[in-house]
């Protein structure tokens, strides 16, 4: 009989929005010398390190870019998906790659171009495809609720129940207060941020992992895999102890129980190395894997 | 039964056309009895007529005409089998909602109702916790909720004096 410890759970948690927010590029809002653009909105709902899809309808496309940012484009696409460094003042810096834009390393930062004419409307969503660790995480409990609905009539001795009720969950995560980040995993100041996005909303997907293949080798992994959105963030700062937060979430959809690989693995029959294209894209998600049962 | 009673000895019988004569329904009757329901309420109004002259500084009054409303809920509940005892919800909704344009027919959508709220046994077969009497369903109402259970809910006036009340 085995029992498991929790100190091998993990959280990964994927940066998402279920909505979008519109919004427009002026000529005079680009900065061609820090590479850095503004719009309003943008400081009350991205964070840096989010993933931003971009998109206009103008005809001119995302004009405050230059082609070759798009290698085998001819004319300049009306979308982008870059990661964002975003700046006190809302000023935002486009990068290939998450660890890019977490340390803001400039080596690598999108080149801006100035355009003319009017402002280019657009649409801002935090396209997250790829989940990460969260750091510093001491603890989770996560509930899943089941409405249960009185059938009860007159003339019942006893209390009758409908058993298919909706199916709700919810959560709390413990975590220090941590502000570094190395590009690998996510921080627990971001928790704290997600509920302050104003237009598109505090959601996150998230992979609660019970048990760790790795560590209990006759055993699969099992974890949970749902959307959530934060709806209380706590933080406790006493002398005496390490700043420690707490984080409650409700979910927002489907609630799945999972036993296997997580997503984001893939198993290759042979040895050779897999090599992925990520232009513009970084993640797993972008590839078509055969399942197999 | 002395003592206090509780919803768990209610019940609703129905009668489609209405009664003639003071029914008795057992208190194990299923032919007539509503399946599933949730409550049941009466109210009976006595209209009062002011006789109230300038030369008095009190009220008076005479009766007037009495007049009974009720209302009831049944859950949205289908019978295995048509031929299952006990009436479902459709018997409350038919005498009101039509597709026939003729509409509501005195004859045949009137109905017949005996509320219960005990099983308090009187002369055999009567029951003194019965209320009976015929009425025609004023309201019909489908409420379909997101994470509720669905339900039916009906008003109904009374038609005529009452042909059973609760007896002490």
């Amino acid at each position: 009989m085995s029992y498991y410890l929790g100190h091998y759970g993990k959280i990964k948690l994927r940066r998402k929005s279920a909505l979008s927010f519109a919004s427009s590029v002026s000529p005079a809002d680009v900065n061609l010398i820090l590479n850095r653009f503004g719009f309003d909105d943008s400081i009350e709902n991205l964070l840096t390190g989010d993933q931003l899809r971009i998109q206009t309808t103008d005809s001119r496309g995302i004009d405050f870019l230059p082609l070759a940012t798009w290698p085998t484009a001819t004319t300049t696409p009306n979308e982008i998906v870059a990661y964002a460094n975003v700046n006190a003042i809302g000023g935002v810096r486009l990068f290939e790659q998450f660890s890019q834009a977490i340390n803001n390393d400039r080596a690598y930062e999108y080149e801006l171009e100035a355009f003319t004419g009017a402002s280019l409307p657009i649409t801002v969503e935090v396209f997250g495809s790829v989940e990460r660790l969260l750091g510093d995480v001491t603890g989770f409990t996560f509930n899943t609720d089941r409405d249960a609905l009185d059938t009860t009539t007159m003339s019942d001795r006893f209390k009758k129940m409908y058993a298919a009720g909706l199916i709700s969950g919810s959560g709390t995560i413990d975590c220090f207060f941590n502000t570094e980040n190395s590009g690998l995993i996510e921080n627990s100041l971001l928790m704290l941020q997600l509920i302050n996005r104003t237009d598109i909303g505090s959601e996150f997907s998230c992979f609660l992992q019970l048990t760790d293949n790795a560590i209990y080798t006759k055993n699969q992994d099992v974890y949970y895999e749902f959307d959530a959105m934060v709806t209380r963030t706590g933080i406790e700062v006493r002398p005496d102890q390490a700043i420690n937060c707490a984080i409650d979430f409700v979910t927002t959809g489907q609630i799945r129980l999972l036993i296997g690989e997580p997503s984001g693995y893939i198993l290759k029959e042979d040895t050779d190395r897999l090599r992925m294209e990520a232009q513009n894209f970084e993640g797993l998600d972008f590839l078509l894997t055969e399942v197999t049962d | 039964m002395a003592g206090f009673y509780t919803g768990r000895t209610g019940a609703l019988f129905l009668q489609t056309g209405g009664f003639t004569a003071a029914p008795n329904p057992a208190a194990d009757n299923t032919d007539l009895k509503i399946l599933k329901l949730r409550d049941w309420s009466l109210e009976t109004t006595l209209e009062l007529l002011e006789t109230t002259t300038i030369d008095t500084a009190v009220k008076s009054y005479t009766a007037g005409s009495v007049s009974a409303t009720g209302s009831a809920t049944v859950l949205y509940y289908r019978k295995a089998s048509t031929t299952d005892p006990g009436l479902q919800f459709t018997s409350l909704l038919n005498p009101i909602m039509k597709t026939a344009s003729t509409g509501v027919i005195d004859t045949t959508d009137k109905v017949g109702i005996v509320l219960r709220a005990g099983t308090q046994g009187g002369t055999a077969p009567d029951i003194k916790d019965d209320i009976a009497f015929n009425a025609f369903i004023t309201n019909a109402s489908i409420q379909v909720s997101t994470g509720e259970l669905t339900s039916v809910g009906i008003q109904f006036t009374v038609d005529g004096a009452f042909f059973e009340i609760v007896d002490a």
